[in-house]
């Protein structure tokens, strides 16, 4: 791994500038994520007085286990929806600020702020314009003879969930959309001009191909913001409900485990996705060393 | 742009404005319904248009809170948050700096699995190992603490690969020319280095200021006493009883007030904010 | 002030790579030496093995009389001006020049005075209280052997400082150190690739390769007589014309003298030939001229060989009636070729290589 060329003499002295990074690290993360791996190994009886080791036991059930199949197949689609809607509309977003000059700033302000807001919030937002009894979404719907109530309807509770995390991370992929559309070298777009093509042409023929670094970056993220950081959004608007409709993985976790103190299985499902992020982030960074070759 | 296509140009700006009012029309109903009184919540429809208890709406809330919802005044919350996320971006900040200085400028044995272990914890979010590391919090008796809701969120992989990345584009000869000006490692830091990450460090600060505030599960899971709560996971609480007891101008006015912070940082800092959160994800 | 002797250093990077060998040499006292020789050779590492920004493997370096080979860069009292500069960017150029004095806990009142007098010779009183960002390069250049000049070390080292400069500049500044250097009378080891900025800073020149010495001397006598076949080919511009003497062309062009057994290569300078014979015995080279490129004051012009497909290097006076295309006659005086064996790479009239 790199270094500099020259380095500091000292031996002792970069132990203790690593100290409570890896303090921190060891007893905060390593160490529970230990324990949750041995968890998913072991069963506690109902009372909790016995621990039984029983090998891949919690795995088993899971796997056959229809509620959590279900929750895979919810999740695959919640994360699914989340990154095609909210990469589409921030890619028109973002071409559109792109052709602006005067006014870039000012839309760029204007759009970026629901990054600071938090998932619990986004929720509670949304949960607000579609509440069936008062909420303007049902209301409007109901004009056009649509009637909404996703606290019966799994399919309406699955829709808010997805517009409404889709609506937190509009900003984010905006922002890495704008800085791919910048990176574009203009004079590749004046050879193209030149070449005849319109702008229609030139953005699907030249400005979205030399996006596709950024495209992939951001796949990569939104799955991962769409399973792990939008539990707060799912915990204020469906709370996993109704009948499991919206029950994600990551909200399972922490359903069966702080709810139902089920710990078992908790854990296995803790691991399940550990192997998932490992794998995310895996794809993430042999991406990123692609692309300072590029 | 190269043509002067004026319908091409309407277009652009019709997209962004209907952007931005999608974007903004949540937030605009929850502050509408901020403003008004409680009985205006039992007709068939959100009030579109502002009302007149702003003011008094959002005082009692920041003063009283609604205690049948459990909750404090927002007062106390939103120190509480404060407190947090200032605590939480400066310690990451301060422990992922000296780290990636450890591991640029150091050459030591277990450099590389120092770097390792760090590194895993981007894999680690709190959501996949809840239930232990609330073990490990209690077992610390820092349930219901600052310490509790700040200490165990402060490691930084990503704070620390933004340092290490900038560390590494600062010229090798300028600590070779400390070196023979006779500073030391501990001078060098101080007198060179961290100057020159005085924006990164800024930078840094905004995005993690943001992250700290956010935080739900955590401050969910290791604060039971009210004097602990966050504004965030006390206005889940509000929420969960409005439905019941329709009190939407009282949760609304909390939500305004839990979004104000972040939201202004964000706005104020635009230039940092865009260049910390473009940075740290590479 | 001081010496520095060098005796058997080496360096071996990861116990494989050796950049270093066994290599020994004199610095006398106030003399300004140049390091040359191409990328890879070795004399980067070296200056920073004197500077203590690299460790030594094996040997000694001693500053003084005292070996330094354990010594931090900031024990050694030595004061370095790099390539990029490397000024702190976040503090002025009077922040820059005290630092290092700073550091060592030199008084206010001594600081002050030996920042002014650097100021002052080096013009760069008005900059005083700018950032490096707001100068140009040759003042931030200046700056950097302020910076060096304030700390009154024993040596000053210098590595490509002026390879980052504009050829006008590089010349400018050139002739600024050698005149510092002669007023402060520091010793002085200087590293560049650059031959002609070697040649005319130099007292003592030494011309490395791979990680060896070639040659130690002053400019002027490596020049007039380099000893072996790399530093004939490094130093001088154009280069030295090497000429083998296997085959028809060179018994032909060499048949009329004397050359020592072994020859096998023989070196002559572009401004060794001539187009008119001369009266004592020479070499001769007939062919095509194939380019003349006219440089100003000389003219550079390339021949085809007869028979051959190797070039020829002439360098004419003033503009040149030559024309390219034109057949071509050119001659060197025995006294101004240069004998040499490729395989011991070394010239074969010197006593030693010719017992």
């Amino acid at each position: 791994m790199q270094a500099k060329r020259t380095v500091f003499p000292n031996k002792i002295l970069p132990y203790f500038l690593l100290l409570p990074q890896l303090a921190v690290t060891l007893i905060f993360f390593i160490w529970p994520a230990l324990q949750a791996v041995k968890s998913s190994f072991e069963r506690e009886d109902p009372f909790g007085f016995r621990t039984t080791f029983v090998w891949f036991e919690n795995y088993r059930r899971l796997f056959i286990d229809p509620l959590y199949l279900s929750s895979v197949g919810k999740t695959a689609i919640f994360a699914f929806s989340v990154t095609l809607l909210s990469m589409s509309l921030s890619l028109i977003l973002a071409v559109a600020v792109n052709r602006v000059l005067r006014t870039n700033r000012l839309y760029t302000t204007l759009l970026v702020w629901p990054y600071a807001v938090a998932p619990v919030v986004v929720g509670i937002l949304w949960w607000f314009m579609f509440n069936p009894n008062i909420g303007i979404a049902p209301y409007l719907l109901r004009g056009l003879g649509i009637s909404w109530n996703h606290r019966v309807d799994g399919v309406d509770a699955m829709i808010l969930v997805i517009i409404a995390a889709s609506w937190k991370q509009i900003s984010y992929n905006f922002l890495f959309f704008v800085a791919g559309l910048q990176s574009v070298p203009n004079s590749l777009i004046e050879a193209a001009a030149i070449d005849g093509a319109g702008p229609f042409k030139r953005f699907w023929t030249i400005v979205f191909p030399l996006l596709a670094p950024t495209t992939f970056f951001l796949l990569i993220v939104n799955i991962n913001y769409a399973m792990f950081d939008t539990f707060g959004i799912i915990d204020a608007t469906t709370q996993g409900g109704p009948a499991q409709a919206t029950n994600t993985l990551v909200y399972k976790v922490y359903s069966d485990g702080f709810i139902g103190l089920n710990i078992g299985s908790s854990s296995a499902q803790s691991v399940v996705l550990m192997i998932i992020v490992i794998a995310l982030t895996a794809i993430q960074f042999r991406y990123v060393e692609r692309r300072i070759q590029y | 742009m190269i043509e002067n296509r004026p319908f091409l140009a309407f277009l652009t700006h019709l997209v962004l404005i209907v952007g931005v009012v999608v974007v903004a029309f949540p937030v605009y109903l929850a502050f509408i319904a901020s403003t008004h009184g409680s009985g205006d919540f039992m007709r068939g429809l959100v009030p579109l248009l502002p009302g007149p208890h702003m003011i008094e709406n959002y005082s009692y809330m920041f003063n009283v809170g609604l205690s049948t919802a459990g909750a404090p005044p927002l007062s106390i919350m939103l120190l509480n948050s404060l407190v947090m996320a200032i605590s939480i971006a400066v310690g990451k900040i301060i422990i992922s700096i000296l780290s990636a200085y450890a591991i640029v400028y150091f050459k030591f044995p277990f450099r590389l699995l120092a770097f390792w272990t760090i590194f895993i914890t981007l894999m680690l979010p709190v959501e996949v190992r809840i239930i232990p590391t609330f073990k490990v919090v209690s077992d610390l008796g820092m349930l219901n603490s600052y310490p509790g809701l700040i200490i165990p969120l402060i490691a930084s992989a990503t704070a620390t690969f933004l340092f290490r990345q900038f560390f590494l584009t600062v010229p090798d000869e300028l600590m070779e020319a400390a070196r023979v000006d006779g500073a030391g490692p501990l001078k060098f830091f101080r007198d060179i280095l961290l100057p020159l990450s005085r924006t990164n460090i800024a930078a840094l600060f905004v995005i993690l200021f943001i992250y700290g505030w956010v935080q739900y599960l955590w401050p969910l899971l290791v604060t039971t006493d009210s004097k602990y709560y966050t504004v965030v996971m006390g206005i889940k609480r509000l929420a969960a009883t409005a439905d019941a007891e329709p009190q939407w101008n009282f949760v609304m006015a909390a939500v305004m007030l839990a979004m104000l912070p972040p939201v202004l940082v964000v706005i104020l800092m635009q230039r940092l904010f865009v260049k910390g959160l473009v940075e740290t994800e590479k | 002030m001081a010496s520095i002797d060098i005796k058997g250093v080496k360096k071996v990077y990861s116990g494989t790579v050796t950049a270093i060998h066994n290599l020994d040499l004199s610095i006398p006292d106030g003399q300004l030496v140049v390091l040359v020789g191409p990328s890879g050779c070795g004399k980067s590492t070296l200056l920073r093995m004197i500077a203590g920004l690299e460790s030594i493997t094996d040997g000694t370096i001693a500053i003084d009389g005292a070996v330094v080979n354990a010594k931090e860069p900031a024990e050694r009292d030595i004061a370095m001006v790099f390539q990029n500069y490397a000024l702190y960017p976040h503090m002025t150029v009077r922040g820059n020049l005290e630092y290092g004095l700073k550091n060592r806990g030199t008084p206010r009142d001594e600081i002050d005075r030996r920042v002014a007098e650097a100021a002052r010779i080096l013009e760069i009183e008005p900059f005083l209280d700018r950032r490096p960002r707001q100068l140009s390069g040759g003042q931030r250049q200046r700056v950097a052997m302020g910076r060096a000049i304030v700390r009154q070390p024993k040596a000053f080292l210098f590595d490509e400082p002026l390879s980052n400069l504009d050829a006008k500049l590089r010349g400018q500044m050139r002739i600024e150190i050698k005149r510092l250097q002669r007023n402060l009378a520091t010793t002085s080891v200087y590293v560049t690739h650059d031959q002609l900025e070697a040649m005319t800073l130099a007292d003592q020149l030494v011309v490395m390769n791979g990680g060896r010495i070639e040659q130690v001397g002053a400019p002027i006598s490596i020049y007039e007589r380099p000893e072996t076949l790399f530093v004939a080919g490094f130093i001088g511009s154009p280069p030295m014309n090497l000429m083998p003497m296997d085959g028809a062309l060179g018994a032909q062009a060499f048949a009329s003298l004397d050359l020592p057994s072994g020859t096998d290569v023989v070196g002559i300078r572009p401004d060794s030939l001539v187009v008119s014979q001369p009266q004592t015995p020479s070499a001769s080279f007939s062919g095509t001229v194939e380019l003349v490129e006219p440089v100003g004051g000389e003219s550079h012009v390339h021949m085809r060989l007869a028979g051959s497909s190797d070039i020829m290097i002439i360098s004419v006076p003033g503009r040149t009636e030559i024309v390219e295309g034109a057949p071509m006659t050119v001659y060197a005086k025995a006294g101004d070729l240069h004998p040499f064996n490729h395989q011991t790479g070394k010239r074969t009239d010197t006593p030693a290589a010719n017992p």
